[in-house]
């Protein structure tokens, strides 16, 4: 093989290679953005809290008292346990659009310093 | 328990070998609390801090006159993960008077601005991780949704930004940075019970914000 046809091969497997490390970071950036979560990888993650694996959890397995109010709400027939499917059904009832309303706001510049209106139109 | 999901895979990498490491340590943490998310700091963080930097700012300096607002008493801890306290963490909270006014040479309604309220303020952490403020509720402005920012700091080391909103607010499904905070799980975290206080002379309200922080100087040294 010639010098420059590897030439063109490690540049374009390492063209590549970044192009897929900036994806999967701008991927992250926003979760509710580019990459939504969906109904199943909310309730996978809030599963995460299911200690004895019986497919529900109670208020004692979820550790992180912080969430304790997101279980009360999922907590639709109030017997103190949520299943998978309660929490896909709190993930539709309280899912927001990505779009619409008003915003960002703060990610505006300040009056003054060139970085347009410090405030959108309010709506 | 593994609560690796909680943590975006960006954190992950940032947290490196060590965090790795961590969780591979079996009962190595009695408990695992999800990180709260970072936010944007906005351009409003005081251009020129004020002489009165203190955790009261309802009261700047030795006025007699408090800030015009519904007071509320702002406490919480910054925790690890793994449920410990930090202390020593330099908590700094801005927001907005009760005109909408920041204390920012840039912001809008500066004419209207409440001299009165200090609109920063900082506190440091005891041993068990504790932060309290006395502010005022925090109010809608044009484009933005009620919000308090807040941010985190030990040392010279910068630890979080982010952002505490009012749980049922209206306007927060309006507000294009709550809306992008995350999944529903990281607006949970931001989102703070604003509590009326009974018997007070004057509507009162209490709040608590937990604050916990993904991989930390304490993590680092332990």
């Amino acid at each position: 093989m010639r010098p420059h046809t590897w030439l063109f091969l490690t540049t374009g497997l390492f063209a590549t290679l970044l192009l897929g490390a900036f994806m999967l970071l701008e991927a992250d950036a926003q979760p509710g953005g580019s990459k939504r979560e969906t109904a199943t990888q909310f309730a996978d993650r809030l599963f995460e809290f299911d200690k004895n694996k019986d497919g529900k959890l109670t208020k004692d397995e979820v550790t992180d008292t912080r969430l304790h109010a997101l279980f009360e709400r999922a907590d639709a027939n109030n017997d103190g346990t949520v299943t998978r499917e309660e929490l896909e059904s709190l993930f539709t009832r309280e899912s927001l659009p990505d779009k619409g309303g008003f915003g960002p706001g703060d990610k505006k510049g300040p009056k003054g310093k060139g970085k347009g209106p410090p405030f959108p139109p309010q709506s | 328990m593994h609560l690796s999901g909680l943590l975006s895979r960006r954190q992950i990498l940032l947290g490196g070998a060590l965090g790795a490491a961590a969780w591979l340590v079996p009962g190595a943490y009695a408990q695992e609390l999800a990180t709260t998310p970072a936010m944007t700091e906005g351009p409003f963080y005081p251009d020129r801090l004020p002489l009165d930097t203190d955790n009261d700012l309802v009261i700047v300096n030795n006025s007699t006159t408090p800030a015009i607002g519904e007071i509320t008493h702002l406490t919480g801890r910054i925790l690890t993960r793994n449920g410990s306290p930090l202390n020593n963490a330099v908590v700094e909270i801005w927001q907005v008077d009760n005109n909408g006014a920041y204390l920012h040479s840039g912001s809008d309604n500066g004419n209207r601005r409440d001299r009165n309220f200090q609109g920063f303020g900082r506190f440091t952490t005891n041993e068990r991780g504790e932060y309290r403020f006395r502010t005022i509720k925090p109010v809608a402005y044009p484009g933005r949704c009620p919000h308090i920012h807040v941010k985190v700091k030990r040392g010279d080391r910068e630890l979080l930004c982010t952002q505490l909103f009012i749980a049922g607010h209206p306007a927060n499904a309006r507000d294009g940075i709550y809306r992008n905070a995350g999944g529903i799980i990281e607006r949970e975290l931001v989102t703070v019970d604003f509590r009326r206080i009974a018997d007070t002379r004057v509507p009162e309200c209490r709040a608590n914000f937990d604050i916990v922080l993904g991989v930390t100087p304490a993590e680092r040294d332990r």
